[in-house]
């Protein structure tokens, strides 16, 4: 049962690494530990499979919720611990300035442009262009539902569309 | 403004998918570090238990000493109480003393507050 569990998981690593990524603000390092994270929550049972949707799109809302989960955690240690100057620095390395510095001018232009949009628009549009899930499955990772998915699908891939049309023409 | 389509942002999110694939984590390492990770959660979740235990068993012994000690006190207290209040005699108490005579006459079947004053005046009558 654990090594189906295992085998399962590892069948899915290349995905949630992607979907955890996109969870985090491509930030590599939170993205690790929410992922690492999350197997742990699966592998020790206090996150259980019900069987009401697919396994992948279960992984995929244990991950999105570990992350948020962290991002709250570190959100509030940022406050208690730091002025608002010292948290606008922080927030900006969990977005991974310095990383996307590196990358390739289309996936910088990419990542901006997610980045403009709402979390949702960003989150749906993820799991539909990058995951290859349809709106329907979406819908059921992000715990919206179908007729919302839908409505964040159309603007956010609108908006996405425009801000890289505007890339492609500077 | 160029026409950016479905198709278009398929082929961006597809070479991102394969830039992020370059800095993917190995699979096998993140999951026993997962394990190593559980296994340390439960032991410090075994050894918190343990000291709450502890903290527990002192917690009632503590409150068993404390409870006997007050027991313990209020026996003393109640028994010298009980003794005070055998031995008390209020400061007028001699003059209530009675005589053994009042001890052994029946009590009065009629009485009243004039019986010693009314009856040698009914007692004249009748002669």
């Amino acid at each position: 049962m654990e090594h189906q569990l295992e085998r399962e998981l590892g069948q899915l690593h290349s995905e949630s690494w992607g979907w955890a990524l996109a969870c985090c603000g491509r930030d590599r390092d939170l993205a690790e530990e929410v992922l690492q994270s999350a197997y742990l929550q699966i592998i020790s049972r206090r996150a259980t499979f019900n069987g009401d949707s697919s396994f992948r799109t279960w992984v995929f809302g244990v991950i999105r919720w570990t992350a948020r989960t962290e991002r709250r955690r570190r959100l509030f240690w940022i406050r208690r611990h730091t002025d608002s100057d010292g948290a606008s620095e922080v927030v900006d390395t969990t977005r991974g300035a310095d990383v996307i510095a590196e990358q390739s001018e289309d996936r910088e232009a990419l990542i901006r442009a997610l980045e403009s949009l709402s979390r949702r628009q960003r989150e749906v549009l993820q799991l539909v262009f990058y995951h290859d899930m349809t709106i329907e499955e979406a819908a059921r990772v992000m715990k919206v539902s179908l007729g919302s998915a839908r409505t964040h699908y159309e603007r956010g891939k609108k908006s996405l569309a425009q801000k890289l049309g505007q890339g492609v023409d500077r | 403004m160029t026409d950016i389509n479905d198709e278009d942002l398929r082929t961006r999110f597809s070479a991102l998918r394969n830039d992020d694939g370059r800095v993917e984590p190995e699979f096998r390492s993140m999951l026993d570090r997962a394990a190593r990770s559980s296994l340390s959660d439960r032991s410090s979740v075994r050894s918190n238990m343990r000291w709450v235990a502890v903290a527990a068993a002192i917690l009632v012994a503590a409150a068993l000493i404390v409870g006997k000690a007050r027991d313990l006190g209020s026996r003393q207290q109640a028994a010298l109480a009980t003794q005070t209040i055998t031995t008390w005699q209020s400061p007028t108490a001699g003059l209530l003393q009675p005589t053994a005579r009042d001890l052994l006459a029946p009590p009065p079947l009629l009485s009243s507050v004039f019986d010693g004053v009314a009856s040698p005046t009914l007692q004249l009558k009748t002669d």
